[in-house]
């Protein structure tokens, strides 16, 4: 059987080319495949699922199929830098993305995204769809190779020009 | 930072008021859920994540405001703190068929002393209630303002905000 994808692959939603890594291992490992059991698909290489009652988790129910712990090799914690929600994250001018050792395509992904203007950790990672812990080890990579600059919110204490500001730019919403 | 019950319209009012549509994003409760007792209630989910939504509103070139919606359940308080860094005050949206809902927030905020103020989101087929009721039942200090709102309303959102921004800063006549 030549296609490594035995059942219709969605990938994780956001479109990475990446994203079916795993899938091969999923499909090969169950067999059970989209058309159930017993119905005598003749899958060439299939196992078979067995008693063919397990839980079939697919789609959505499934997650990602690159886990978050794959994306960071296993990482908790950044190696550099603490990220809060809303520290502002900007992309290093004059460099552009390509593939480098050590860099995944999530990281690549994030100097994309920030190379027009600062964008809040929480938005990278609304707009990546990864979680934010995820997020933050991936920032500290890129931080350590000064490829993005990191700027924390200011804390709570702001002028009134500031303040001012906010409010009339409510006003005018 | 846009607290409040289940189900009391955070995630409604924060739609409202920012632009486009309103951002999600998930917490890993890997590590820090070794703090929480149990997962009861979510035993359905095949991860153990917390969602949040949060939106954005663009004031200028150099000004971004950013609103989030808390966990509604009391069990993800822990994430609050997360929340709470950096964030100028709190808006505790109430709903009085279940005001006690709100109790955990007010407790937090007031624990960690950031300002926040109480916004009475008008539910169709709730009973009304005086403002100052609502002050009673949550034991608010007098300088917290209460209101009504409607989470639903872009406008009446907006109000919200302009209000906890007034109250950050009540000296401030030009505001």
């Amino acid at each position: 059987m030549s296609d490594p994808y035995p059942f219709p692959h969605h990938g994780n939603g956001n479109g990475h080319p990446h994203a079916n890594a795993g899938n091969a291992n999923a499909g090969s490992g169950s067999g059970s495949g989209a058309s159930g059991n017993g119905s005598g698909d003749a899958d060439g290489g299939s196992i078979g699922s067995g008693d063919g009652s397990g839980d079939l988790w697919v789609d959505d129910l499934a997650g990602p199929v690159v886990r978050p712990f794959a994306v960071t090799r296993g990482r908790a914690r950044p190696v550099a830098g603490t990220f809060e929600l809303i520290t502002m994250v900007r992309s290093a001018q004059g460099w552009s993305p390509r593939a480098e050792p050590g860099l995944g395509p999530e990281h690549l992904d994030i100097v994309r995204l920030c190379r027009p203007a600062y964008l809040s950790v929480a938005e990278i990672a609304a707009h990546l769809d990864l979680p934010l812990g995820t997020v933050r080890v991936l920032l500290g990579d890129l931080v350590v190779r000064e490829l993005v600059q990191v700027h924390d919110a200011p804390t709570a204490t702001l002028s009134d020009d500031v303040l001012e500001a906010i409010v009339d730019g409510l006003r005018a919403l | 930072m846009v607290a409040g019950g289940l189900g009391a319209g955070k995630t409604t009012m924060v739609g409202a008021v920012s632009e486009s549509r309103t951002l999600h994003t998930e917490e890993d409760l890997s590590d820090r859920g070794a703090a929480v007792d149990d997962l009861a209630g979510i035993e359905g989910k095949a991860t153990t994540t917390v969602a949040m939504d949060f939106g954005r509103i663009t004031i200028s070139e150099d000004v971004v405001l950013y609103l989030f919606g808390t966990p509604g359940q009391s069990r993800f308080s822990f994430l609050w703190d997360d929340l709470a860094l950096g964030a100028l005050g709190a808006v505790v949206l109430a709903d009085t068929r279940r005001l006690a809902d709100c109790f955990p927030c007010v407790d937090y905020l007031e624990e960690r002393g950031m300002p926040f103020i109480v916004a009475v989101n008008c539910f169709e087929g709730a009973r009304m209630y005086r403002l100052e009721e609502v002050r009673r039942a949550l034991n608010l200090e007098p300088s917290v303002p209460v209101r009504l709102c409607d989470a639903r309303k872009r406008e009446s959102g907006k109000q919200v905000l302009i209000a906890l921004l007034k109250h950050l800063r009540p000296g401030v006549r030009k505001i």
